[in-house]
């Protein structure tokens, strides 16, 4: 129980719909509650992004599983299990739904293009067997460090 | 118990993934700290690679900063736990990851990051750290950093 954070670099996608980071909540009961999201891209161009749920992990290639670590008490590790996806064969079944959508214009240099959202109390809630993640809504997006921050039970 | 803050400007690292520009180091035998805010404006208009780990070991350090009474945001007392912010190694300090935030900043002097962290903040148990460094293997250019913590 307690805060958590964890992040890693998405290799960036190339077509609509393909997904970014996914964090990832396999648990058969336990929920958790996502704080604050941030994003920088380190290419440059014209990023179109949205946030949804998932139902589905799909088949991930690159995850990051957090640990002690990365709890902000540092006292256990996430007993959801929670993972942080950044590359798939098969991508997580992503709903339709947008938490929001978002656009920015060429940026002129890595590391400008900067999403730092943090939700209203208590956060987004993630359900057992659920996701939250990043989707590209109109072509690719460049490659980008992402973090998630949670609360769980 | 209380607020407290302390900076100093780091040097360039090497290009090797997972080094460690910074840390704040605990080295008391059994109080913990919160760290509750941690800033970084860069000095060098070059790409790097900034993430926060924490640390086990405080390896061996060149320049440290050792805050005092007036680095207490009341002013009362010195931080009980004996915190230094160490900023330029010549052995590393042991990284425990996952990284606990991943960023980039691009290529201009003054950019960087605030990162606030919700109360509590993050602990810091007594005999580790929490460091920001690269998970690139790129350098991590000099910086002026600043801790803010609790305890």
């Amino acid at each position: 129980m307690g805060m958590y954070s964890t992040g890693g670099r998405d290799a960036g996608s190339v077509a609509t719909g393909d997904p970014q980071s996914h964090l990832w909540n396999p648990h058969s009961t336990k929920r958790l509650w996502v704080r604050a999201f941030s994003l920088v891209c380190t290419g440059t161009g014209v990023e179109n992004v949205g946030f949804c749920r998932t139902t589905a992990r799909g088949t991930a290639i690159t995850t990051v599983t957090p640990d002690i670590d990365n709890a902000w008490e540092r006292d256990e590790p996430p007993s959801s299990g929670v993972v942080l996806d950044l590359n798939w064969s098969v991508i997580p079944t992503i709903d339709t739904s947008r938490f929001w959508r978002l656009s920015w214009g060429t940026s002129t240099a890595a590391g400008t293009s900067t999403i730092e959202e943090v939700f209203n109390y208590p956060g987004i809630e993630v359900s057992p067997g659920s996701g939250l993640q990043l989707v590209s809504e109109s072509g690719g997006i460049s490659a980008s460090d992402q973090t998630f921050t949670w609360f769980e039970e | 118990m209380g607020l407290h803050s302390a900076g100093g400007r780091t040097v360039a690292t090497g290009a090797t993934a997972n080094i460690s520009a910074c840390a704040l180091w605990n080295p008391h035998a059994s109080s913990r700290v919160w760290v509750t805010e941690i800033s970084w404006a860069k000095t060098v208009a070059t790409v790097d690679n900034p993430m926060l780990i924490r640390t086990t070991t405080r390896g061996t350090q060149v320049v440290t900063v050792t805050p005092d009474i007036d680095n207490s945001y009341e002013r009362d007392i010195a931080t009980p736990t004996g915190v230094l912010i160490d900023v330029d190694y010549s052995a590393e300090p042991t990284q425990a990851g996952p990284h606990l935030k991943v960023w980039n900043c691009p290529a201009a002097i003054g950019s960087g990051y605030i990162w606030r962290f919700d109360p509590p903040g993050i602990c810091v148990p007594f005999g580790t750290g929490l460091a920001v460094g690269t998970i690139q293997a790129v350098i991590v250019q000099p910086a002026d950093v600043t801790y803010v913590w609790n305890g």
